[in-house]
């Protein structure tokens, strides 16, 4: 018995595995890569910040804009990289060049760069999502793995881009012939009457990816969060309205001793019972909590200026402050505000949540909420702030 | 470089001249009806090409076959696409002239710009990805690398072109070829819906904690899949109740089949 012949890359009829179509959707899939790349940079340097960057508390917001339109391009991505693949697809079929030749060699480093973008941007857009999810069955690390494989596809991008710059231009423009029907089938009816324009695959394209977008967009923006049937979190499910990313438990905080103090280390030490920081001048601040994740809430918060206690403390202006928790073990128990956070007034050591004692979830008794900061850096169960410098 | 896409059938050029296929955008709304009597006895004519759209031109073009997408060497382009507008598209006329020298020479230089960088932020990444990832998650992580491409060539796209042939296949039938492309276009919703919900189900009720997939995934799945199917459903009975009515106008010439 013979086996069918291997398919080549006559073997797709459709007229739509074309330049013009690839052109089009890669450059949808470009600018969500880009916006994906840049917030995804911006939430690395807010985690590790380098010496010459200083992040701005102002909009207090942006950093809830830029983490979900992260998440949000990354899952629109899914279905722009898939129509992407399919428009190429009969690429991956295209015979190799052979006797050796410098030609040759070319094709072969090409076929190797895209070998190396598909794969490094489906491993990519996968394990970003389920981390959306909190689910890691992968043997690496995420959050090194997921910034590296960033590096590695704007670079494979480029290598894409230069190779292909002369057909991109030359498919730039619309041109008549995305409004032509062309045929689906070869028995069928007239394209005109069956067929599938350009045009048309590019308004399916665009729906499939607004239609994934609307679906999960709603775990960053509240109004719509009753339609996220594709996102992980409801931005009001949780203690106090507000969901949850580490809990006390998995903490390892148990219980706040009725004895708890909370100090700061500076030019002057000081200590107080919680009944004592509940007497200090309160504030209140109207922040959203914004997680690497994607997910945002705003909230309601009340407590004690940071700059308030700094002055107590006699610090020194353009201090900056490491934030002690009662935590234990983890990447997170301690965090440090540079000065401009520190010094700002909407940054609180908050002790109210929404009108309420903060929930022990939520860090009771005391945590730092600053503006435009990611989730994981406003620390939980503060007991103690070091004055550094 | 290899960029030659699938031939268009060249025949197509006759069935272009034809009258009978307007270049209008959604064959639904633009196709005169009487298209829809001439198409049975059209059977089996070709699709139009590159050109057909290109409304004049096309005619004047006659028996050649059209360059288009004969690509890419380096420097000089064929414009592929000959629209009246796109002919000046893309440095890509006869060789020789002086200005397009000059272009060629830059785009040359923007191209090996990009090149030499992109390898090098690639090369960084690579970098930083040998420093996260050691011992043995470094032997494995190119299994997930791999995977991740078998996943997408080897599984979603096969399954995508299939299903995408079987629904070309069932058009042919009588009465179907004005719901086509919603049909198409609901089937694709549907497929990329679940796919980005597969992991939402199967973590449904595992979440590290009770904010984490709080919903109730698979009936929101159902829901929104019902939606998806129940919206496409009335587009199409739309699609045919107006080809119904446009027919039976037509045939009964009041207006000339319009």
């Amino acid at each position: 018995m013979k086996l069918p012949d291997p398919p080549t890359e006559k073997s797709f009829p459709s007229p739509l595995h074309h330049p013009r179509t690839a052109t089009m959707i890669g450059r949808w899939l470009g600018i969500a890569v880009v916006i994906c790349f840049l917030t995804g940079l911006f939430s690395h340097f807010q985690q590790q910040t380098p010496s010459w960057l200083d992040i701005p508390t102002r909009p207090a917001s942006l950093y809830r804009v830029t983490q979900g339109l992260h998440v949000l391009t990354g899952t629109v991505s899914v279905p722009l990289l898939l129509a992407k693949l399919w428009t190429v697809y009969p690429k991956l079929f295209a015979k190799l060049p052979w006797p050796p030749s410098r030609k040759a060699l070319g094709t072969v480093l090409e076929r190797l760069s895209i070998l190396v973008l598909v794969a490094a941007m489906a491993l990519e857009l996968f394990i970003g999502f389920l981390n959306t999810l909190q689910w890691y069955p992968w043997p690496f690390p995420f959050k090194e793995t997921h910034y590296a494989l960033a590096w590695i596809i704007i670079g494979a991008l480029l290598v894409h881009l230069a190779v292909k710059l002369p057909l991109i231009t030359a498919h730039w423009r619309a041109t008549p012939a995305d409004r032509t029907p062309i045929a689906t089938h070869p028995e069928s009816l007239p394209p005109a009457i069956t067929g599938l324009t350009r045009r048309g695959l590019f308004r399916t394209v665009v729906g499939a990816g607004t239609l994934v977008g609307i679906a999960s967009i709603g775990q960053s923006v509240p109004a719509f969060g009753p339609i996220a049937v594709l996102a992980p979190r409801r931005p009001n499910v949780g203690p106090q309205g507000l969901p949850v990313n580490r809990t006390a438990k998995d903490a390892g905080v148990t219980a706040v001793d009725a004895d708890w103090r909370f100090t700061v280390q500076g030019p002057q030490e000081l200590s107080y019972s919680l009944e004592e920081l509940r007497a200090l001048p309160q504030s209140r601040s109207n922040l959203p909590i914004a997680c690497v994740e994607g997910w945002s809430q705003g909230a309601r918060w009340e407590g004690i200026r940071v700059r308030d206690l700094l002055e107590l403390c006699g610090a020194p202006k353009g201090a900056r402050l490491r934030v002690v928790s009662m935590e234990k073990g983890g990447f997170y128990a301690t965090s440090e505000l540079p000065p401009q956070f520190a010094s700002d007034p909407l940054t609180l050591l908050a002790l109210k949540l929404n009108g309420d004692d903060l929930d022990l979830d939520h860090g009771f008794p005391a945590r730092i909420i600053a503006p435009n900061r990611p989730g994981v850096l406003q620390t939980k169960w503060v007991h103690r702030l070091e004055v550094l410098a | 470089m290899t960029s030659r896409p699938p031939d268009r059938p060249t025949t197509a050029e006759s069935a272009a001249t034809g009258a009978a296929v307007p270049p209008g955008e959604r064959s639904a709304a633009a196709g005169p009806a009487g298209a829809a009597g001439a198409a049975g006895a059209a059977g089996a004519t070709v699709p139009p090409s590159e050109r057909s759209g290109a409304s004049g031109a096309a005619g004047a073009a006659g028996a050649t076959v059209p360059p288009s997408e004969r690509s890419a060497d380096a420097a000089a382009v064929p414009p592929s696409e000959r629209s009246g507008a796109g002919a000046t598209d893309g440095g890509a006329t006869s060789p020789g002239a002086g200005g397009e020298g000059d272009r060629a020479n830059i785009a040359l230089l923007v191209r090996g710009a990009l090149g030499v960088l992109g390898v090098g932020v690639g090369l960084w990444g690579l970098r930083l990805l040998l420093q996260a990832v050691t011992g043995g998650a470094l032997l494995r992580l190119p299994l997930w690398l791999g995977g991740a491409v078998v996943v997408d060539d080897l599984l979603l796209m096969p399954f995508t072109l299939a299903v995408g042939w079987l629904v070309a296949r069932w058009s042919i039938g009588p009465d179907r070829h004005r719901v086509v492309t919603t049909v198409r276009t609901t089937i694709l919703y549907a497929g990329i819906t679940t796919l980005v919900a597969i992991p939402l189900l199967i973590r449904q009720g595992k979440g590290v904690n009770p904010t984490v997939l709080p919903r109730n995934y698979l009936l929101d799945w159902l829901l929104l899949e019902a939606t998806i199917l129940l919206t496409g459903t009335v587009v199409a009975v739309v699609q045919r109740r107006r080809l119904t009515f446009r027919r039976s106008r037509a045939s009964s010439g009041l207006i000339g089949g319009r």
